[in-house]
C-alpha cells in the first residue's frame, strides 16, 4: 500500500507540467483571478480555437512577436488543448526522424569536387 | 582578386560542401531520379562555387544551395520542353486527401488522441507518402519539417511570400496525415475509431 501511496504523490505531486489531474475540466472563460501568473489565467487569455490556430506556428518556433506570447502559454498549458499539440508533435517528430534517407554517394561527392578543382583551383 | 582565390576556395569547402547530403536530398525530392539529382546537384555546386562572392555569411548556406538547385531545375525543365511536366503552381490535389484534411486528428482521437501511432511508421513509408504529396505542397514540408528552414528561408528558396508557405504548410503536413493515417489502419497500428 505504501508504495502505491508513494506512487501516488510522485504522479499528483510531481510537475505534470502544470495540468491537473482532473482532465474534465479545462479552464473556460471564467473569471482569472488575481493579476493571473496562474496557468488558468494564461489560458483564459484567449480562445482555444484561436491558440490552436497557430499551433504549427508553435511548433515551427515562429512565433516570435512579443504579442504572441499569450498564444505560447496558451498552449503550454491548456488541457483542452494538450492531445493536439502532443498529436502534431508526434507527427513532427516522425518527419524529423525519416529524414536520415538520401545521402550523396561517394562517386558523386568525388564528381563534385573533381568539377569544382577543374573549374578553378580547389584544393 | 587572385589572392583571394585559395581562401575562398578554403571556405567554400567548409561551408558549403558538407552541405551535399541535403542538396542531394532535396535534388532528388525535386526531380524524383537519382540520376537527375546527381547532376542537379553537380550543377549546382558549380553554380555555387562560382557565385561564391555573392553569398552573404548572414543567410545560411544550405537554404542558399536549395534556392540555386531549384533555379537550376527549372531553367532545366523549361530547356528540355516538356511543358506538360510544368505543373508547378497547378498541382491537383488529392480530394480524398482534402477531406481527410480536417479529420485525422478528429478521427484517431478516441483510441490515440495524442497520435502515438506516428511512431510506429517506417521511415520508407514516411518517405513514400511525401512523394505523393503535391509538388507545390512537398517541397514545403521537405524544407520545413526535414532540412529544418524557417518560413522565411523556405519563402526566399521558393520565390513565395511567407504566408503562401503558412498555408501550403498546414495543407500539406493536413494530407501527409491523410495518408499516413491510412497506412496506420492499413498496418493495424490503429483501429477505425468510434462506431458510431
Ligand atoms: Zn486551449
Amino acid at each position: 500500500m505504501a508504495f502505491f501511496d508513494s506512487l501516488k504523490r510522485l504522479f499528483g505531486g510531481a510537475g505534470q507540467n502544470g495540468r491537473s489531474g482532473d482532465a474534465t475540466s479545462p479552464v473556460t472563460g471564467g473569471s482569472p483571478t488575481a493579476s493571473g501568473s496562474t496557468d488558468e489565467a494564461a489560458v483564459a487569455m484567449i480562445p482555444c480555437e484561436e491558440a490552436s490556430a497557430r499551433l504549427f506556428e508553435y511548433l515551427d518556433g515562429e512565433l516570435e512577436d512579443v504579442s504572441e506570447e499569450e498564444v505560447r502559454r496558451h498552449l503550454e498549458v491548456c488541457e483542452a488543448c494538450y492531445p493536439r499539440v502532443q498529436f502534431e508533435k508526434h507527427f513532427l517528430e516522425a518527419l524529423r526522424r525519416s529524414q536520415d534517407g538520401g545521402r550523396a554517394s561517394e562517386s558523386l561527392r568525388a564528381r563534385v569536387l573533381q568539377s569544382l578543382a577543374g573549374d578553378e583551383g580547389l584544393d | 582578386m587572385p589572392g583571394d582565390r585559395n581562401a575562398q576556395g578554403a571556405s567554400f569547402s567548409e561551408e558549403a560542401v558538407p552541405h551535399m547530403d541535403a542538396v542531394y536530398r532535396f535534388a532528388l525530392r525535386l526531380s524524383g531520379s537519382r540520376d537527375e539529382a546527381e547532376d542537379l546537384v553537380q550543377d549546382t555546386y558549380l553554380r555555387a562555387f562560382r557565385a561564391w562572392e555573392q553569398y552573404s555569411p548572414g543567410t545560411r548556406c544550405k537554404s542558399w544551395l536549395f534556392t540555386i538547385c531549384r533555379n537550376v531545375f527549372l531553367r532545366r525543365r523549361e530547356r528540355s520542353q516538356r511543358h506538360d511536366a510544368i505543373l508547378l503552381e497547378t498541382a491537383q490535389d488529392d480530394p480524398r486527401a482534402i477531406s481527410r484534411e480536417a479529420t485525422v486528428f478528429a478521427a484517431s482521437r478516441d483510441e490515440d488522441p495524442e497520435g502515438e501511432f506516428f511512431r510506429s511508421i517506417v521511415d520508407d513509408q514516411i518517405f513514400a507518402a511525401i512523394e505523393q504529396l503535391p509538388e507545390e505542397y512537398r517541397l514545403v514540408v521537405v524544407l520545413s519539417d526535414l532540412e529544418d528552414l524557417s518560413y522565411g528561408e523556405i519563402a526566399e528558396v521558393m520565390e513565395i511570400p511567407v504566408g503562401t508557405v503558412k498555408s501550403r504548410l498546414f495543407r500539406g503536413r493536413r494530407q501527409l496525415q491523410g495518408r499516413l493515417y491510412d497506412y496506420a489502419l492499413e498496418m493495424g497500428y490503429i483501429s477505425e475509431g468510434g462506431d458510431k
